[in-house]
């Protein structure tokens, strides 16, 4: 046996040694890191837990809380369904994993182990490498969507714990250490079993288990010991005016839920069989008689608190009423949290940013009571979580505390004891939206002198920019010389960026502040900002070439437009917020870019106020991130908005108009005093209505004062089927050549319409009967529509096929996958558009002809892009996120639907590669080589100053920017290129050459001497 | 032995014709010589020979005739000079079949020695053409026109046969691919844009 074992350890060296050879093989490793960057990031915080809790006394823990301080770490779960150990200490991410796309119902720390509750799976992790211990099923049937709660209970006399997982329908106790289950009960939720919801709490005795049924409005509560899945005591309780458990807070004997009035009822969960108002004379000493917007449970022992619109109240209800209540009143903006004895009361002031405040007071005298002001820029919003953790110090004599709070914007901080900033990370990154890149400006005066004048304003011109642009430089100087001290203040985390102390201007502060000297152009404008605009409203700049974030602004909120508008707006103070549009759009236009040089460049983001819903269009320096004026609310809604990609030359502004059309069909320019955009013949919009499944186009045109713009809708299409994805080109997209040489060496001319959009739609397929097992296929349609006319130009159905779809057209051509349910595997297809030979359709238009193949992909793709050259002429590389985490750059050239069956010369001659029907996946292709990146969301492909280079910008949980070079680079010598040779050589030719010269000279003339 | 012997004795053979030849025929005398040679071994003296000339036969096929010897033919100076002409004029059509071995020898693909053929084949027709005048003016007769055209047009030939050349290596701008690069992309006329409903 000892032998055997021995054998197999060796062979199993022997196979690991290999291994290690043929990682070898894959990169360089001086290459890691040289022209791409990496930032991992979790997403907004929903759940966290310390690895130490406050105020436990079992003796392992205190060893464990004074033993293992460098190991110090929390553990979050967050709306990117990621489950991750953060480092207390280091900030940085010690695992991290990608749970299913469903939300995470609760994580809990218990006998050591990390508890995971979603989509019905209660796992148990290890909390130091985050290996999963085990996974039980809470339910037997899956169901679409799950609601689910999780509850520890330990007990310190028995040392008997138990971890407590339910969904909607059953109820699962498990013992902690070995995953045994316990015993199980079933949970009675009603018919509206999908909708279902389910929460919890443990009590002393065992746990309190509330499900509700929203469509039946009825709520049941049970109660159950720690013995046995008998409950103890069940009732059912009717709440018709409750809309979700989401409104209620649950603690140990009372239920305190919202009703639509905005008042509170109270349930007694260990006698109650009903809910009831909140008395007059407890109201009274509240001090508020609501409307309350929230209710929360703060740290168990009955106390919740209360918020309203100006202010916020701590009271310990019990719906049985035998205590007296405890109200405290505490001004708008405040959290509280109780973590064991330990009380923190965080108080801030305004919209967030400077005067925030934490109070951390004990009743014994654990934690010495202190008060401390926490700082931050004011870019990150009010603090909108707090969660605080005490700890023994390291002498074991006295006790400290740590506190981590989310910010509006998503970011994740931590303070010490001190106030003083540990790090921060910025996981509002993880929320990204939208992307643009801009040019930085440029060192070198070529630009200063715009082309098209005579030669003396040229002249003018240019020694006006030269001045200018010294002035420029001198006052960046200043501004970086008065930035300096607050700059090295700045503590600086491996992973936590450093963050700005809050200066009046705060905007102007961190432009200046975090490496302005650097933000020049290089010499082939591969050094760029992207843009971003998150989720939550805040705008960033990430430099290309570091990922470091050069600026930071959170989007502001316009001041109220009237007076009439007063009070709703001072009411929804407090719930205002900057949003997405419709369908998660914040889009990002850049009205003037940076090559006008003593004109700053302008960008502009639109985006919506919560409260009213109304549009809200900001402009900012996107090279400085200094705000250009005022948010401005606008009146009416938007259907759509369309920048005109040439800036209009009047006036010498040099601003791409922004026509934004308002569902009364006006449209309106932005800014207001910009000139039309001339040189077309037409100017339309178009619309994709996903809810009615509608697609409209609109054509712009004046009205007879010349300013007034209309606009009158030319064609509606009616598709009838849902619309998953759409495409388009980019409207700045370059195309170098109009046709295709064919071997035979005439000329496929492309049909390169630049107002094509491709919509896919999906459907029931009703052509391919249903399979034995399972629900009936769907089918996807793809449709090509010509946005001037509204004609379809194309359209194709794949039959048994449905999404995830993704789409990308560029040029001629679009390549979209899809997932085949009959063959169970993903498929590539792409369609190349010709112009035909004079055909055409009713409408008198060409018809193009269009060739179409489909490849198989060996694995599932999320997104795709296309990479994007300056000229046009370097080869298209399509660039596949895949699943497993890969970005994989496939060449255009293998996706070609003239890809022969049977090779002939002249196919050969093209530059056909014979057909095959897989793609090819190669780990060279992959362009982030072993950094995943998971959960994309988005690619953006950047021209640069070189043809055969583009960058690209991955987007999602986490960010990963690199440089894709479709054709190698052939426009830049290799690296290994031997200069010296070369000039060695040459300067010896000449050398040389003049040598020989003089020696032939003396010889003609000695010959002719002689 | 016996070949050292007889080379021997061809040397010896060899000496006496040397000495032998003046103011004979020299085919006579060779033969002569050959014969002495072989039957008589060496000698030294002419009259000994011509005596053994007359004692020996005669070889068959033999005849004491001199050979008739060329006369050069009386012609006058104006067909000389139209046939001179005619050499010059022709000259280029006359190369014309060695230039089509050589282009179907070359074959039509693209590497360094085919097209430096097809250059040269260029060359020597432009430069003939180039140099027409000088050639012209060794022309002269009355078939003057006619000869000048004539070498014009081989010329143009050989330059047509080059071209043809070209074009069947795919060196000449036939097809609409080879202007594929000077078309402009169209000039974009609606702007049009949109996307999902805000």
């Amino acid at each position: 046996m000892g032998i055997n074992k021995n054998k197999f350890s060796f062979c199993m060296l022997i196979f690991l040694l290999f291994l290690q050879m043929y990682s070898v093989l894959a990169l360089y490793e001086d290459e890691i890191g040289k022209h791409d960057w990496t930032r991992q990031f979790v997403g907004r915080v929903q759940h966290l837990e310390f690895d130490l809790p406050a105020g436990t006394t079992t003796r392992q823990r205190s060893q464990q809380l004074q033993g293992g301080s460098s190991s110090r770490r929390l553990f979050v779960a967050t709306d990117h369904n990621v489950l991750a150990a953060i480092g207390l200490k280091s900030s940085r991410i010690i695992w991290r994993h990608f749970l299913e796309d469903a939300p995470v119902n609760g994580i809990k720390l218990c006998d050591g182990a990390l508890f995971s509750m979603s989509n019905g799976l209660l796992r148990s992790w290890s909390t130091s490498r985050g290996i999963l211990n085990y996974e039980i099923s809470v339910q037997e049937q899956l169901e679409a969507k799950f609601a689910g709660s999780l509850a520890c209970h330990e007990d310190p006399d028995d040392d008997r714990s138990l971890v407590f997982a339910s969904t909607a329908r059953r109820l699962v106790a498990v013992a902690p250490l070995t995953g045994a289950l316990e015993w199980a009960a079933n949970l009675d939720a009603g018919s509206g079993e999908n909708h279902s919801e389910v929460t919890s709490f443990p009590n002393p005795d065992g746990l309190t288990v509330v499900t509700f049924d929203p469509t039946a409005g009825k709520m049941r509560l049970h109660r159950f010991g720690t013995e046995s899945g008998v409950a103890k005591r069940t009732a059912t309780v009717k709440a018709e005016w409750l809309t979700s458990l989401q409104r209620c807070a649950i603690s140990v004997s009372t239920l305190a839920c919202l009703d639509p009035a905005g008042s509170i009822r109270l349930l007694s969960l260990s006698s109650g069989s009903d809910f009831k108002p909140l008395p007059p004379s407890l109201a009274e000493q509240l001090g508020h008689a609501g409307p309350w917007q929230s209710v929360e449970e703060i740290g168990g022992q009955d106390l919740f608190q209360l918020t309203t619109n100006s202010g916020a109240v701590v009271a310990m209800l019990d719906a049985s009423l035998a205590t007296g209540p405890t109200g405290e009143s505490l001004p708008a903006g405040s959290l509280l949290r109780y973590r064991g004895q330990v009380r923190f009361l965080l108080r801030q002031q305004g919209d967030g940013g400077g005067g925030v405040t934490l109070e951390a007071s004990s009743s014994s005298s654990l934690v010495a009571s202190n008060k401390i002001s926490l700082s931050f820029a004011s870019h990150h919003g009010r603090v909108s979580q707090l969660y605080p953790v005490t700890f023994v110090r390291k002498g074991g004599s006295s006790y400290g505390y740590r506190v981590v709070m989310t910010t509006r914007d998503a970011d994740l901080h931590a303070f010490d004891d001190t106030g003083e900033r540990q790090w921060m990370r910025e996981e509002s990154l993880a929320g990204i939206v939208s992307v643009e890149a801009v040019d930085l400006p440029s060192a070198d005066e070529d630009e200063l002198v715009t082309p098209g004048g005579s030669v003396f304003s040229s002249f003018a011109q240019r020694l006006s920019g030269q001045v200018h642009h010294f002035i420029h430089v001198l006052q960046h100087l200043m501004l970086c010389w008065r930035a300096r001290p607050a700059s090295q203040a700045d503590s600086l985390g491996e992973f936590g960026y450093p963050d700005e102390a809050p200066a009046p201007p705060a905007s102007a502060a961190s432009s200046s502040g975090s490496g302005a000297g650097s933000l020049i152009r290089d010499e082939f404008n591969l050094h760029k900002l992207l843009v971003v605009a998150t989720k939550d409203g805040k705008l960033a700049a990430l430099d290309s070439a570091t990922g470091r974030s050069v600026w930071r602004l959170m989007i502001p909120m316009p001041a109220a437009a009237a007076v009439a508008e007063g009070t709703a707006a001072d009411s929804a103070r407090t719930e205002a917020r900057i949003e997405p549009l419709a369908d998660g759009q914040m889009p990002l236009y850049i009205q003037r870019t940076t090559a006008h040089f003593p004109l700053e460049p302008m960008a502009t983001v639109l985006c919506r106020d919560s409260s009213t819903g109304r549009p809200v269009l900001f402009s900012f320096n996107p090279i400085t991130g200094i705000g250009i004026g005022l948010a401005q609310r606008l009146q009416s809604r938007l259907l759509q908005a369309l920048l005109v990609p040439q800036p209009s030359h009047d006036n010498g502004q040099y601003i791409r108009p922004l026509m934004l059309l308002s569902d009364t069909l006006q449209v309106t320019l932005y800014p207001a005093k910009t000139a039309l955009p001339h040189g077309f013949k037409s100017l339309n919009l178009y619309t994709i209505d996903r809810d009615n499944r509608l697609l409209q186009g609109y054509r712009l045109r004046l009205t007879e004062q010349q300013q007034q713009m209309s606009a009158i809708s030319t064609w509606r299409l009616a598709l009838h089927e849902p619309i998953l994805v759409t495409a388009a080109r980019r409207p700045t997209e370059q195309v170098h050549s109009v046709g295709r040489v064919l071997g035979n060496r005439h000329v496929l001319y492309k049909y390169l319409n630049p107002n094509l959009l491709a919509v896919a739609t999906l459907a029931k397929d009703m052509v391919t009967p249903a399979p034995q097992i399972g629900d009936a296929y769907t089918q996807i349609t793809i449709w090509l529509i010509d946005t001037v006319s509204g004609r379809v130009v194309a359209s194709a159905t794949h039959h048994h096929s449905s999404g995830p779809v993704s789409l990308v057209h560029s040029e001629h051509w679009l390549v979209y996958s899809l997932w085949n349910q009959k063959q169970r595997r993903f498929q590539l297809s792409v369609w190349e558009l010709f112009a035909g030979n004079g055909l055409r359709d009713c409408m008198n238009a060409t018809q193009p002809i269009v060739g179409k193949q489909s490849y198989i992909l060996p694995a599932p793709v999320q997104h795709l892009a296309v990479s994007q050259t300056e000229r046009g002429i370097t080869a298209k590389s399509v660039l596949l996120a895949l699943r497993s985490g890969g970005i994989m750059e496939l060449s255009k050239a293998f996706l070609d639907p003239r890809r022969p069956f049977d090779m002939t010369p002249e196919f050969q001659e093209e530059g056909l590669m014979p057909y095959h029907p897989e793609v090819p996946m190669s780990t060279q292709a992959i362009v982030n080589y072993n950094q995943s990146l998971h959960r994309v969301e988005g690619m953006v492909t950047v021209p640069t100053g070189l043809e055969s280079t583009s960058l690209l910008f991955v987007h999602g949980t986490d960010l990963f920017c690199t440089r894709v070079q479709p054709s190698k680079m052939f426009d830049v010598l290799k690296a290994d290129f031997d200069y010296a040779f070369i000039a060695a050589v040459t300067i010896g030719m000449i050398i040389g050459s003049f040598v020989t010269q003089r020696l032939a000279a003396r010889k003609a003339l000695f010959r002719l001497w002689s | 032995k016996i070949f050292q012997s007889s080379s021997r004795t061809s040397t010896g053979a060899e000496s006496a014709v040397s000495v032998l030849s003046a103011g004979h025929r020299r085919w006579a005398i060779r033969r002569q010589g050959c014969q002495s040679s072989l039957v008589a071994g060496a000698s030294s003296s002419s009259q000994q020979l011509s005596q053994q000339q007359q004692q020996l036969e005669k070889p068959p096929g033999f005849s004491e005739r001199e050979a008739p010897a060329k006369h050069p033919e009386s012609t006058d100076g104006a067909s000389l000079i139209n046939k001179r002409g005619w050499e010059v004029a022709l000259g280029p059509v006359r190369q014309l079949p060695m230039n089509i071995f050589i282009m179907w020898m070359a074959g039509n693909s693209l590497s360094i020695f085919p097209i430096m053929m097809v250059v040269m084949m260029f060359l020597s027709p432009v430069r003939a053409l180039f140099s027409i005048k000088s050639t012209f003016a060794m022309i002269e007769g009355e078939q003057a026109a006619l000869q000048k055209l004539a070498y014009l047009l081989g010329n143009v030939a050989a330059l047509a046969l080059a071209l043809y050349k070209c074009n069947s290596m795919g060196l000449l701008p036939t097809f609409e691919s080879d202007w594929l690069s000077f078309v402009e992309v169209p000039k974009r006329q609606e702007l049009s844009g949109g996307g999902m409903l805000f």
